[in-house]
């Protein structure tokens, strides 16, 4: 009797110790919602949501101050485009090649630099970024160097990693019937791959790239160090001019910001964490339409 | 043809891949490729520092940098965090002007210091006041809960001999040069937790050292997270002591009492292939407007 209470006592000690790790996940996510929103909310009511999203002027130590964050978001979305333009076609094509295409030495060569991309801290792509490739923009394109053009590169290379791995795993993931059904009907292997497999790992393929975007749009040390930082709403012809994402308005002057301006930082905050709620929200309703 | 489009693709991916890697590996060592001789002729890159720098609130106030009684620093002007960062741009861009504590600028070769109306920004210059960009370096602790007997010990230290000594071999203009009493340690163990803006933080570092020396039983944690970082986490209990590199406001001094430990310039600098040598006030002040945008109206 006593042995099988024993055993009982453990079994349910068991449970409680995986439920409570199972659910620290969801508590971290709960208490940074609670904190942003309790925090943020009100500066976005007493700036008032209109002004506060729309407004282009970000001026939050002049007497009114000014907390307009459309700068901010629009160059959020250029960044972010930015890193798409880079980082899709060369990361899909590097997966394809690594999954279909590539000797087993390069293989190993590949992967191996790819992790190694993966594991490099942000900082250190930051300040590789300001030492090598602001002056490189600065001296082959023009304008100072510090740009949304100098950001996509940047983050194109960051992103870069997440889409090749997660591609390749999609295209492998396809069965290989699929493939030799299509040599079968006399296509080549360049043909099966690009028409047959590719299109069959599409929804894994759109997976790696909105993960990608989810990276991209949440970089913060690196953008910030290469980007400029202007608070200036930017046209998409001035790619050339620096601008300022969410995440680098936040850390810039969080350390300085206290009262008012600091919860204008929180509230920017808010904004970003819907922007990351919405490109989750599509990661997983491609995911669920994958599962089907 | 699909096969060749196919492998001249990926012969390009694979080399932008792997070349990426490869530079990410070795980039720490590169020489920034913009340092040249080139004579300044261009657009200026202004670089500023962030919207509530203490280092930003001092130099817009002296040069008048202001657009009514606002902060009036170009939009156009890069951004840079914090001290490091900022030399760190400016030292990568032949045609970049920023600022930065006096300090840290001039132990710093990688970036030249203009002199402002012919007067360079040296401790005499300061002292004798002709050297016009300077502003204060300024510890404060809680009013209401004051300082610990440890803290007390600390700032006793910092306005003793000893400790203006330290202030004045790092470069700074100390507080009392002459007639300061010796300083005798206490004895006293504990801890202090000091914070606030990045240009006094050098300076604290030093006199940290040169109190636990003479104190080995104290710990003194240092951190440089930005005056206004620094003031709320004084007024929050977190920290005994905040460094501010600027005057307080009449807000914070309601919770705040102030002690000016030396007086700091605001260096102007410039990449070092710069010829210019010295600018005025006003150009300075017209170039931080946006009003000369190229290094050929600035001379």
């Amino acid at each position: 009797m006593g042995k099988r209470s024993l055993a009982f006592n453990k079994e349910l000690a068991a449970k409680i110790l995986f439920a409570l790790s199972a659910s620290a996940a969801i508590i971290a996510v709960g208490l940074i919602c609670v904190f942003l929103f309790v925090q943020g909310l009100p500066a976005i009511w007493n700036i008032g949501v209109i002004n506060f999203l729309t407004g282009t002027v970000w001026q939050p130590t002049w007497n009114p101050p000014l907390y307009g964050i459309l700068p901010m978001i629009v160059g959020s979305l250029y960044v972010m485009a930015g890193a798409i333009l880079f980082g899709v076609p060369i990361g899909i094509f590097a997966a394809v090649f690594m999954a279909k295409f590539c000797p087993r030495p390069i293989y190993k060569v590949l992967k191996l630099a790819i992790n190694l991309l993966a594991g490099i801290p942000s900082v250190v792509y930051g300040y590789f970024g300001m030492v090598i490739l602001v002056p490189f923009v600065r001296e082959n394109f023009g304008g100072n160097g510090n740009s949304i053009l100098t950001a996509s590169i940047l983050l194109g290379m960051m992103i870069l990693p997440t889409i090749i791995s997660i591609s390749e795993s999609a295209i492998r993931a396809i069965s290989s019937e699929i493939y030799e059904g299509a040599v079968a009907l006399g296509a080549s292997h360049e043909r099966a791959t690009f028409r047959v497999v590719l299109p069959a790992a599409k929804s894994g393929v759109m997976a790696s790239i909105i993960l990608g975007i989810g990276r991209a749009v949440g970089e913060t040390m690196a953008v910030r160090m290469v980007a400029g930082n202007q608070a200036i709403l930017r046209m998409p012809h001035e790619f050339l001019s620096g601008a300022r994402t969410l995440t680098a308005n936040v850390v810039l002057e969080l350390g300085d910001a206290y009262g008012d301006h600091r919860a204008a930082l929180i509230a920017t905050g808010v904004v970003l964490f819907v922007f990351i709620m919405l490109i989750n929200a599509l990661f997983s309703m491609l995911k669920k339409k994958d599962g089907v | 043809m699909l096969k060749k489009v196919i492998k001249s693709v990926f012969g390009l991916s694979v080399v932008a891949a792997l070349g990426f890697s490869l530079a990410g590996c070795g980039g720490g060592a590169g020489n920034p490729s913009g340092a040249g001789d080139s004579a300044p002729t261009g657009q200026i890159t202004v670089i500023t520092r962030e919207d509530g720098s203490g280092t930003r609130g001092a130099f817009v106030e002296v040069v008048d940098v202001t657009v009514g009684d606002n902060d009036g620093i170009t939009t156009e002007a890069v951004v840079q965090p914090g001290t490091g960062p900022m030399l760190t741009a400016v030292s990568t861009d032949p045609l970049a002007i920023g600022y930065a504590s006096t300090g840290r600028a001039l132990s710093d070769d990688r970036v030249k210091v203009l002199s402002i109306d012919g007067i360079a920004p040296t401790v005499e210059n300061m002292l004798n006041g002709t050297y016009a960009i300077q502003r204060p370096f300024i510890i404060g602790y809680g009013t209401s809960a004051g300082l610990s007997a440890l803290a007390q010990d600390f700032v006793d230290f910092i306005f003793s001999a000893e400790g203006q000594e330290v202030v004045a071999r790092e470069g700074y203009v100390p507080f009392r040069p002459e007639g300061a009493p010796q300083y005798t340690s206490s004895g006293l163990t504990g801890s202090i937790v000091v914070n606030g803006s990045s240009s006094v933080y050098p300076l604290m570092g030093h006199l940290r050292e040169a109190y636990l020396e003479l104190n080995p039983n104290v710990s003194i944690d240092v951190h440089g997270a930005g005056t206004g970082h620094g003031i709320s986490a004084v007024r929050d209990g977190i920290a005994d002591i905040a460094m501010s590199s600027r005057d307080l406001r009449e807000s914070e001094l309601e919770f705040m009492t102030p002690l000016t430990i030396g007086i700091d310039g605001v260096a102007v600098i410039v990449h070092p292939s710069n010829p210019i040598e010295d600018l005025t006030l006003e150009q300075v002040r017209n170039i931080f407007l946006g009003g000369i945008e190229r290094w050929e109206n600035a001379r």
